[in-house]
């Protein structure tokens, strides 16, 4: 008996995998050069595989904020917000964050993955029971799971499906909460947050959308889909990352419910850890102020989304949604996508390998992420790698 | 990205040999990389695949026919399924790929199966008992 026996497969996955080159879930980034430019292996990279639809993360003044802040107020807070860790940096974020996404109540977390799991959690109980769309992150199913409420999954972006099931559970007397993506990560579309929307006054819920992709990505505010699709006055709850647009690390809950700042003391995942240092905050606060004052940065991700988008689906490339900055391209098998990750590696553009369990119904992607700061030619260079990728790979045709 | 678990929560149930074998064998401890050991790994002998218990199947069980029937793109290896035929561990589903299944399930039946209780689901005979338990108090 071993702690590690129930690892045995382990290996044997990962084997096949490496066996083909290098480790796709291992890749050393020696330099970070730029937003986009990398060197692995000693090599110059195109970065196609970051969330950083922005580019923000080499931003001049985001970058002097935070050095001012590393300077005067130290490396980190070293407690946590309940005991000792609340500077002034995180409530003015947290009220910066409120003007843009105009909400009242902002709580901000260390991670992404901790807002989903400390505002789920911290929500709904086991008396509750949460509808959570089929395709949503591995941290919503984690807080979902930590709630203790019952959960029911309904089918990917199908909010009939979504009505039938909240019918099924009849008049419960139980609250409901409907948790969705704005744009998901793997196909990189996004939810029909209207009809959602819809179903969700129908059944008197409660809306929650995890907007981690989408703030700073889509509305003309750059406050997210729900913004886009004009119904964030039906959304209870948005949850969102500093990691991909605002090109740092941490996470928020924010809501305009009059009893929302009640997570604070009662979100475990907010209480029993650790705040973002100040420099983070000041990186994110000065990023927050981007988003909102330079729709020129949207403009820019869009146009390059655009351009990767339509190349791609020139060369034959199946791609799993519309234009998004998320372009995932879909592979007939296992083999075939880590041989053409690995060639892509070889011809200078990173991008994501996507494999099961991580990504829907067992399907292998190619997941190519644009930012801003890509040029036209970085771009061009990109096509031109999967165009010579597809010329060896004959094995991807467009009918497959 | 869904992962809600990259890994069967149990082994396959091959018996290891007590001591530290098989660490050797994956070179844990002579300062390989990760990516060495995975390279080193070698399949281990294929796990008896549960060949069912007769006497348990409920072949005019319905509800039992359509889980199987709902199973069968999976079966790969031509699994004899039974009550006992444990869901992830004997045809090595991978737990998203069961959580689809209880769509399809629920569907069917116009019931719903939550997540909290599918989770304490192991085999075909508890599934088809948690269908008709949940039919029942419709």
């Amino acid at each position: 008996m071993d702690l590690f026996d129930k690892f045995d497969e382990l290996p044997g996955r990962y084997k096949r995998i490496v066996a083909q080159g290098r480790n796709p879930f291992g890749v050393e980034m020696e330099q970070i050069t730029s937003p986009t430019q990398v060197v692995i292996e000693g090599k110059k990279t195109i970065l196609a595989g970051s969330h950083n639809y922005l580019g923000l993360t080499f931003d001049e003044d985001c970058i002097e904020a935070g050095r001012t802040a590393l300077a005067e107020q130290g490396t980190g807070t070293t407690g946590s917000r309940i005991a000792n860790g609340t500077f002034r940096g995180h409530q003015k974020l947290e009220q910066k964050l409120g003007e843009i996404l105009d909400l009242p109540t902002v709580i901000v977390f260390p991670t992404g993955y901790q807002a989903n799991l400390g505002a789920i959690a911290g929500l709904a109980g086991s008396d509750d029971t949460i509808l959570i769309d089929a395709d949503c992150h591995a941290c919503i199913y984690d807080g979902c799971k930590m709630s203790g409420a019952t959960v029911v999954r309904f089918r990917h972006n199908s909010p009939e499906d979504l009505d039938r099931r909240l019918s099924r559970l009849g008049d419960e007397n139980s609250n409901k909460l409907i948790i969705t993506e704005g744009l998901f990560s793997m196909y990189g579309d996004t939810a029909p947050l209207k009809e959602i929307a819809e179903v969700k006054r129908n059944h008197s819920a409660y809306l929650y959308v995890d907007e981690a992709h989408s703030v700073g990505v889509y509305g003309a505010r750059g406050r997210g889909l729900a913004e886009q699709h004009d119904v964030a006055d039906d959304v209870d709850f948005v949850v969102g990352t500093f990691s991909k647009s605002l090109g740092s690390i941490g996470g928020f809950c924010a809501s305009n419910h009059p009893k929302a700042e009640y997570l604070r003391y009662a979100s475990r995942p907010y209480m029993f850890t650790a705040s973002i240092s100040p420099a983070t905050i000041a990186t994110v606060l000065k990023a927050a102020e981007h988003i909102a004052e330079k729709p020129e940065l949207r403009e820019r991700l869009w146009r390059n989304s655009e351009h990767l988008h339509s190349g791609l689906s020139e060369l034959g490339y199946k791609l799993c949604s519309t234009v998004s900055p998320i372009i995932s391209a879909e592979m007939p098998d296992q083999e075939t996508a880590v041989r053409c990750w690995n060639s892509l590696l070889d011809k200078g553009v990173y991008v994501n390998l996507a494999i099961p369990p991580g990504t829907p119904k067992g399907e292998c992607l190619l997941r190519a992420s644009m930012s801003a700061a890509h040029t036209s030619e970085e771009i061009d260079q990109i096509l031109e790698a999967y165009a010579a990728v597809k010329r060896e790979v004959n094995k991807i045709r467009p009918d497959q | 990205m869904i992962c809600l678990q990259a890994l069967p929560k149990r082994s396959i149930g091959i018996k290891r040999p007590v001591g530290f074998e098989h660490a050797r064998q994956f070179a844990w401890y002579t300062g390989a990389n990760l990516l060495e050991q995975f390279k080193q790994w070698t399949a281990p002998r294929p796990a008896a695949k549960f060949r069912g218990d007769m006497n348990s199947q409920k072949t005019d069980d319905p509800v039992f026919s359509k889980v199987c029937e709902l199973l069968a793109p999976f079966n790969k290896d031509n699994v004899d399924l039974s009550d006992s035929t444990e869901i992830t561990v004997d045809l090595e589903i991978d737990s998203v790929a069961v959580l689809d299944m209880i769509m399809d399930i629920e569907d069917t039946y116009d019931i719903s199966i939550a997540m909290n209780q599918i989770a304490e689901i192991r085999t075909i005979g508890e599934l088809v008992a948690a269908i008709h338990q949940l039919m029942g108090e419709k």
